[in-house]
């Protein structure tokens, strides 16, 4: 199970691909790519949100469901989906509801 | 090379044709061979009645032209990808160390931002691979710059006063 | 301090223009991301895990009260209301978008400051030590050879695009408060024997993936000579340092593969194309340039301050914090006075725009308006009466800076890692800030001594765990955090890199495992006076490695 996630140009925010081709900025509006043709179709659809300016340094990443949620399989994703471990007021985690 | 040049605050047409060593050489043009074409039969080219102008990739050593710069009308110093930084001081070797006095042209995937700097390393024609390099030179963007913290062998700039290395551009 | 003239300020703002127009082409996709990254890289721009981070320089680590405050503004204006010192004496936003860049580089360079060359593969901000111009042992004022070099290497035409980045430190005294040996060119100011002033030349240190020590190039360079040699380094580095392998591409691997004889041959042969040229130093111009540092007219005070005396005997708390916090100063009844950016439990480095408006407004009352940044990732007001302590340190304390720790075992380094840096492979600041806890007595740290202990979340070694005399090193292994445990570094006038003493430790062990390697110090040091390094170097790693792993 992968998504895909990039940085947004603007204000370096993390997004992951959503549906429809749109960046979301929760983990959990991602789009869950089961297939590696999906992947590399979505993966086509980074390259052209790059082009477009929306985002920079488009990859795909592991996940994994855990009791129902996604979550990425590695803790720099984790991190980058959070905020700093050491600073829970700040990033996403801050955020969530 | 490139097909069109930026030279002299204006695009021209390219006159210097490259040619492989074992045609024969044509006369009363201008030709550019490779570094180790040249190297392997320097007299050959340069009693030829052609201009001559010689191709340096980021590895050649500048120095082993020393003997030959006379002859020569251009030497032209490619950068096949801009994070390459070696021709910056191929260049400036030529110019300021070798007394070249001949055409320094900037060649391959140089971006704008360096071609100030490519100007104060003693290149004075650019054969940019890109075309928003050449349009970028054409209008004078990126051109912001004209001052500098180091003196270079550039004519148009002017010393500032109270600090030796300090320089200012005085026209574009 | 180094004030702009015209030119220099003249000089920033067209940056700051040329940057503006570099964003506003990349953002109408006239610069590819690959074209915009080494321009946004030379304005100190990085792309992290959470956010865009925007490295500031502070020019050998120099500052005053009004650049503090405009660092803390721009903490809360256009990030989260904190900043990070690093260990290059620079100053770090961790959340600044891209679009406010060029307007934060204004804000800057409104009071003479910028973020040029704080990334890149050029010459970086150069380091000094923090106390230059008030130590007592130093020779000159390094920071005006520093500035010097500044300004030579500011968006040098020909050395913007080396094989990768280029590191310049230079120290004043005998004693290496720079870590000279561990830079691409280390500069140790010295004299001759006809008592002219020059510098000592190392070249090829550096930490990373191969660390290295500098190979010393010169003895005695003169200092009319000092940009006309760099110059002749930075050539030989840039056409023949390595460009196939970014993990071989430092100077320190050029130097190691040729040899240091070859290299000194190339530099030399170098330097005489080069030299006596536009590059030759004037001497009135070094004398112009040390005006700008000449120290603060010191009053004539007695050696020791009574009532400072009586308020120690009085404070145990202030009496521990002149103990470990309070630097010799040339100038009798002055000390050099560090703040600790490394409270129990904190981030090393990690300043509130509070408490940096707090530095700024004591360094304008009781430190003529200078501030220092150490690579320690601390404060240094170099310049303080002893009679100002108390109260210095009394407002110090009552906004979370008063730590009575410097050069103990609490005052770590540490980089940001993998809460921030897209580089890491492991976290580094839970682990100083568990470290710290641990060790949250003072009494107990005062006993210990000087231990320098240094942290890096992977092998880019920006936490520089070589040379600490505890250094810890994150890695990944199969997806968990692991720390590897080096002892016996150091990055003073004796440089050594540490040694490796077994296999890592989890998270969850690593800071039992600095306890233990503690503990066997205390046990077997000869005596009180007797640090960590001086034991470990009488005794080598057997017993740290036998209480850590068991003789077997
Ligand atoms: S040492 Fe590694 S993890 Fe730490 S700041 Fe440097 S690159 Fe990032």
């Amino acid at each position: 199970m992968k998504v895909i996630t990039a940085n947004r140009l603007l204000d370096g925010e993390v997004v992951w691909l959503g549906p429809n081709g749109n960046w979301v900025e929760v983990l959990t509006r991602a789009e869950i790519l089961e297939e590696p043709s999906h992947v590399e179709d979505a993966l086509k659809t980074a390259e052209h949100s790059e082009k477009a300016q929306e985002v920079v340094g488009a990859y795909e990443i592991d996940v994994v469901r855990d009791e129902g949620r996604i979550l990425p399989a590695k803790l720099k994703e984790m991190i980058r989906a959070a905020g700093p471990t050491t600073k829970p007021d700040l990033g996403k985690q801050a955020r969530a509801s | 090379m490139a097909s069109t040049v930026f030279k002299n605050g204006q695009v021209t047409e390219e006159e210097w044709v490259t040619v492989s060593p074992d045609e024969p050489l044509p006369a009363g043009k201008a030709i550019v061979v490779s570094f180790t074409d040249f190297l392997a039969d320097a007299k050959r080219f340069l009693e030829s009645s052609s201009k001559i102008g010689v191709a340096l990739a980021p590895a050649d050593d500048a120095k082993e032209l020393e003997p030959y710069l006379n002859g020569l009308s251009l030497v032209a110093v490619d950068f096949p990808q801009f994070t390459d930084g070696r021709g910056f001081s191929s260049a400036r070797v030529l110019r300021e160390q070798l007394g070249f006095e001949g055409e320094i042209r900037a060649t391959g995937a140089f971006i704008l931002d360096q071609v100030s700097m490519l100007k104060r390393c003693g290149v004075d024609s650019f054969a940019p691979s890109n075309e928003v390099v050449l349009r970028g030179l054409l209008e004078g963007s990126g051109m912001e710059v004209t001052l500098y913290s180091q003196p270079s062998i550039s004519p148009s700039e002017q010393a500032v006063k109270g600090r030796p290395w300090l320089r200012r551009e005085t026209a574009a | 301090m180094y004030r702009y003239d015209e030119f220099d300020q003249d000089f920033v703002e067209q940056r700051v223009e040329q940057f503006k127009n570099q964003v506003e082409r990349r953002l109408k996709g006239e610069l590819s991301e690959d074209e915009f990254k080494p321009l946004r890289l030379m304005n100190g721009l990085y792309l992290q895990l959470h956010a865009y981070m925007l490295r500031v320089a502070i020019p050998y680590g120099t500052l005053n009260g009004k650049q503090m405050r405009k660092l803390a503004e721009i903490a809360r204006s256009y990030d989260r209301g904190y900043a990070h010192f690093t260990t290059r004496q620079n100053i770090q936003f961790n959340w600044p978008k891209l679009s406010d860049t060029p307007k934060i580089l204004e804000e800057l360079a409104s009071v003479e400051m910028h973020a040029i060359q704080t990334s890149g593969n050029c010459i970086r901000n150069v380091t000094a030590d923090h106390f230059a111009g008030a130590a007592e042992d130093e020779y000159a004022d390094p920071r005006v050879y520093a500035e010097i070099l500044r300004q030579w290497s500011s968006l040098h035409p020909e050395f913007t695009f080396l094989p990768r980045k280029f590191k310049i430190a230079i120290t004043g005294a005998d004693h290496d408060r720079a870590a000279v040996q561990v830079h691409d060119i280390g500069l140790q100011l010295n004299q001759n024997e006809d008592g002219e002033r020059g510098f000592r030349v190392f070249v090829g240190g550096g930490l990373g993936r191969t660390p290295m020590i500098g190979r010393k190039l010169r003895e005695f360079l003169p200092e009319q000579d000092l940009l006309s040699y760099c110059e002749a380094i930075l050539r030989v580095y840039n056409l023949h340092g390595r460009r196939d392998n970014k993990y071989k591409a430092r100077i320190k691997i050029l130097v190691h593969e040729s040899g240091e004889d070859t290299i000194r041959n190339e530099v030399e042969a170098e330097f005489l194309k080069v030299k006596n040229g536009f590059l030759n130093l004037p001497l009135e111009e070094i004398e112009r340039i040390n005006a700008y540092f000449a120290p603060p007219v010191f009053e004539d005070l007695p050696e020791t301050e009574s009532a400072f005396e009586a308020a120690k005997a009085e404070s145990r708390e202030l009496a521990n914090f002149a103990k470990r916090n309070l630097n010799p100063h040339k100038a009798k009844g002055y000390t050099s006075l560090t703040i600790s950016l490394k409270p129990i439990g904190g981030a090393p480095g990690d300043a509130t725009a509070e408490q940096m408006e707090v530095i700024a407004d004591l360094a304008e009352r009781f430190a003529y308006d200078e501030i220092r940044v150490s690579h320690e990732q601390n404060i240094v007001f170099p310049h303080v009466e002893l009679r100002d302590v108390p109260l210095i340190f009394k407002i110090l304390a009552a906004n979370g800076l008063g730590e009575a720790n410097a050069g103990l075992i609490s005052d770590s380094i540490a980089c940001p890692g993998l809460d921030y840096c897209a580089l890491a492979n492991a976290r580094s600041i839970p682990v100083a800030q568990e470290i710290s806890e641990r060790f949250a007595s003072l009494e107990r740290q005062h006993d210990i001594g000087d231990l320098k202990l240094k942290i890096s979340g992977c092998i880019n070694a920006c936490g520089h765990h070589h040379v600490g005399h505890i250094g810890i090193l994150g890695v990944d292994r199969k997806g968990e955090e692991l720390y590897q445990i080096t002892i016996g570094g150091s990055a003073d006038e004796n440089t050594s890199i540490g040694k490796i003493l077994g296999r890592g430790f989890p998270a969850d062990k690593v800071v039992d495992a600095v306890e233990t390697l503690v503990d066997t110090y205390l046990d077997i040091r000869a005596n009180k006076a007797e640090a960590f390094i001086d034991t470990y170097r009488r005794v080598g790693d057997a017993p740290f490695k036998e209480a850590l792993y068991g003789s077997g």
